[in-house]
């Protein structure tokens, strides 16, 4: 079978007097996507950021295999390692895209960031990709020298998420991309990242409080619940089966189907 | 407290195809404090090109079975033993990533509703699954054309996504959807409930067709005429306990 | 000169200046590398060259002659200023010569006549980091410096591109400095970029209100950041000095009358004023003994470029440094004609080109 490109073990992390991260495993596999919920404060973003060695974690491995097959164990690897890979083979697609964009940047200039960073040296070619990612995010062409300061709240959310695909990563790190957008707006950028994943084989782990969100885009789901990972499992069967008391209660929590 | 009976059988020499043991299914309703059990030492097998249809009272369970079959339930014991690609796996203590790949080369689950995504159009919907297992993306969706056609979706709502399609319509699409990927073992949750005499017989033609060409066919079909056109034998379900 | 002896040699305690020459010290070993020092506070506002003035005050001795400049030229207020403080508290000979300097502060030029072996030029820099105009936490500009990582010095550009079609910026122009880190060249004109490269002089930059010191060691290789397909160029425009017909140095534009009528003559005074000479000396033109400065031989000859005397077309306008950059330091001090040359019509400097990188 194949080989996951994340393995995740025991991770753990306190913060202040909340145990925010406790012994949380999991594998990423190439093309899938992993759907973290949980409500508010039940650890789902501190996991991510520990994924993505933006946290230390107090114990636990986040072993990454990258391009060419060397192992990397995300918090113990040297900043300048981290920083690349980073900003290269992994994104990281904030919940408040203020987080990720330079708000005062141009659009193109944004998209072209991690290319220039990566040693990019012709501007035709940064411009160029640029244009091809904001059509591909379906931002109007137009708008590619305006900043993101002018842009709707769903413009940037797609611009983010434009920005980090530039690079073509093997992973992006989701942090409720969707959170506060109208649910047409959710609808296409979930859209959007799903044909991302099919098309370029693209891994995701996205942190939702949307079992919608989470049902429509994941092959498989972790339910976390105070720092722990009460349930996981195939994403219908978690949600249409859930075996834990907390993965009840949260399923029939939601109104309608989810 | 029955276990169920199987009944006539008109099926080939094949392979087995599934192969149920002792099949437990209980839910715990953890807020009620209460278990609930649907299945109950259930056994049975399917062989390729055979076609079992599944029968008992409203709520015996039959939708529970289909759906443990599928991995959508997780059976809380006994033996759920499918012939993959890669061999066999059972399902009821199979890893997540061993039923997906399984739901991609052999089993295809028609329930009554189509899930539908927002804005991948109807085409797409039906093509997503042969993409997913490797094939052309424009000769999937030319097969994923001719299914849609064949059910009399008319081409202009090819494009469109399901959302506006009517209730007939929607589950001509989840037909479609689930038979042109040529899946080796189909599950059939009543899957001609909403449609017209004519898309009804169509829908039979297809499935035939699928079983000629070796799939393993289960399902629930309420309408006895449509039964009687498909299934090569019949399990019962009894009502379980309590019920 | 007496030296007033309530303070030390060059005005600063001995103690001061032995940190800021140990600041200097690690500078020159990282070329380029941005060095915290602790800075003084000096009988001047920020934005006035204290960060220049602390250096040079830490290296100056008896036996050095100093330059200062600004605007490429000695004779405007600021330029005035230092140079007679030093002259004060360090007793310290000046000169207007770049080739007899062996300290040259400046502001905004690198002089045009080539620098030799065993001088050393000060900066007076306001804003020492390259990075902050896309990134502005400092602990994130550390992390990038430390870690080589310059793709933001690009994205500039980038947007420079998109903004005006070509990399609009003209000051300050960040460069490469021994292939490690991206340094700001303090407000030089891009034009100045390319003198920084291999220079047989040792360039100190010093940045007073951000106690930062860098450097640019004898021989280091200073390379522009520029794109594949939008290489650096460091001509900004072409032109003909009205004065001494320099086509290859750096003009200011020079307004002339009330009428709006101006000149281009070079930014370099002295520079300007030893063509003349040179020229002089070559009987092509009449001599004239005229100016300030010394052992300058010959004096500026005055060739007729339009109304008004170039001779007041060179001279400052009082106060023509504190808020030129919007930095902080007070507009129009009003002390210009310190020298005793007229602080007359040169208003042009604060305008067009000259000033773009300060917008």
């Amino acid at each position: 079978m194949e080989q996951p490109i994340l393995r995740v073990r025991g991770l753990a992390k306190r913060l202040g007097d909340v145990q925010a991260c406790l012994d949380v495993s999991f594998d990423l596999y190439p093309a899938e996507i992993l759907a973290v919920v949980g409500e508010s404060g039940s650890g789902k973003t501190t996991l991510l950021k520990l994924v993505a060695g933006m946290l230390a974690p107090d114990s636990g491995e986040v072993l990454y295999t990258d391009a060419e097959g060397r192992v990397h164990d995300i918090p113990r690897i040297p900043e300048s390692l981290r920083r690349r890979l980073l900003r290269t083979e992994l994104g990281f697609v904030w919940q408040d895209p203020a987080d990720g964009l330079r708000m005062k940047i141009s659009a193109g200039g944004n998209i072209a960031e991690r290319l220039l960073a990566g040693g990019l040296r012709s501007f035709a070619r940064a411009r160029q990709a640029a244009a091809d990612w904001l059509a591909r995010v379906e931002l109007p062409a137009g708008r590619l020298d305006a900043p993101p300061e002018e842009y709707s709240g769903g413009m940037r959310a797609r611009l983010q998420l434009a920005k980090n695909l530039a690079t073509r990563p093997r992973a992006v790190f989701l942090d409720e991309p969707t959170a506060g957008l109208d649910v047409s707006v959710q609808a296409r950028i979930l859209d959007l990242v799903r044909g991302l994943s099919a098309e370029f084989g693209l891994a995701a782990i996205l942190v939702t409080h949307d079992l919608m969100a989470a049902r429509l885009l994941s092959q498989r789901i972790i339910v976390m619940k105070d720092g722990r990972a009460v349930e996981s499992g195939l994403t219908d069967q978690v949600l249409d089966d859930p075996s834990a008391p907390y993965t009840q209660l949260l399923v029939s929590s939601v109104l309608g189907e989810a | 407290m029955s276990a169920g009976g199987r009944e006539g059988r008109r099926g080939s020499a094949r392979g087995i195809a599934i192969a149920v043991r002792d099949l437990r299914k209980t839910f715990v309703l953890h807020n009620l404090g209460t278990e609930l059990e649907a299945l109950r030492d259930v056994s049975l097998e399917v062989r390729f090109g055979e076609c079992l249809a599944v029968d008992g009272a409203s709520g015996a369970g039959k939708s529970t079975l289909l759906r443990c079959l599928y991995g959508n339930y997780l059976a809380s014991g006994g033996e759920i033993v499918v012939r993959g690609e890669r061999g066999e796996v059972d399902l009821a203590t199979a890893s997540p990533r061993e039923i997906l790949e399984l739901r991609v080369r052999t089993l295809s689950h028609v329930s009554q509703f189509l899930r539908v995504i927002p804005r991948v159009s109807a085409l797409d919907i039906v093509a997503a699954p042969m993409i997913e297992q490797g094939q052309d993306p424009g000769a999937a969706r030319g097969r994923a054309g001719e299914f849609l056609a064949r059910l009399n979706i008319p081409e202009r709502l090819h494009a469109l996504p399901p959302m506006t399609f009517s209730g007939g319509e929607r589950q001509r699409v989840n037909i479609a959807r689930g038979l042109a990927r040529r899946a080796r073992i189909l599950l059939l949750d009543e899957p001609t409930a909403s449609l017209d005499r004519h898309n009804r017989q169509v829908a039979v033609d297809l499935i035939n067709a699928a079983k000629a060409e070796g799939a393993a066919v289960v399902g629930i079909f309420h309408d006895s005429e449509v039964r009687d056109a498909l299934a090569d034998a019949v399990f019962w379900l009894g009502a379980p306990p309590g019920r | 000169m007496k030296i007033p002896a309530t303070r030390g040699f060059a005005f600063l305690g001995e103690d001061s200046k032995r940190r800021v020459r140990r600041a200097i010290l690690k500078a020159v070993a990282l070329p380029g590398y941005q060095v915290p020092f602790p800075g003084r506070e000096m009988p001047m506002p920020y934005g006035w060259g204290t960060g220049g003035i602390q250096v040079t005050a830490s290296l100056i001795g008896p036996a050095d002659v100093l330059k200062v400049i600004d605007q490429g030229a000695d004779d405007t207020t600021n330029a005035v200023s230092i140079r007679a403080f030093f002259r004060r508290t360090a007793g310290a000979a000046v000169t207007e010569e770049t080739a007899r300097a062996t300290i040259i502060q400046t502001r905004h030029r690198i002089p045009e006549t080539p620098l030799a072996e065993g001088q050393i030029m000060v900066y007076q820099v306001p804003i020492p980091e390259p990075l902050r105009f896309i990134e502005p936490r400092a602990g994130e500009t550390r992390a990038l410096h430390a870690l080589g990582e310059y793709g933001l010095v690009h994205l500039k550009l980038y947007e420079d591109i998109v903004r005006h079609g070509e990399i609009a910026q003209s000051y300050d122009y960040p460069v490469m400095t021994a292939g490690r880190y991206a340094m700001s060249p303090s407000p030089i004109p891009r034009f100045d970029n390319p003198k920084l490269d291999m220079s047989p002089a040792l360039h100190l930059f010093g940045a007073g209100r951000e106690k930062r010191i860098y450097a640019v060691p004898p021989y280091c290789p200073v390379r522009s950041f520029d794109f594949e397909d939008y290489p650096f160029k460091a001509r900004i425009r072409q032109g003909r000095c009205a004065l001494c017909g320099s086509e290859s140095s750096y003009l200011d534009e020079v307004v002339v009358d009330d009428a709006g009528g101006r000149i281009f003559v070079c930014s370099d005074t002295d520079y300007c004023r030893s063509r003349l000479a040179a020229g002089a000396a070559a009987g092509e033109r009449e001599a004239a003994p005229a100016g300030e400065g010394r052992g300058r031989p010959g004096g500026s000859p005055v060739p007729p470029a339009g109304p008004g005397s170039p001779d007041a077309g060179r001279s400052a306008p009082g106060g023509a440094l504190g808020d030129r950059c919007g930095e902080g330091g007070p507009g129009g001090g009003g002390e210009g004609g310190a020298t005793g040359r007229a602080p007359a019509a040169r208003e042009g400097t604060g305008q067009g080109w000259n000033s773009r990188s300060c917008a």
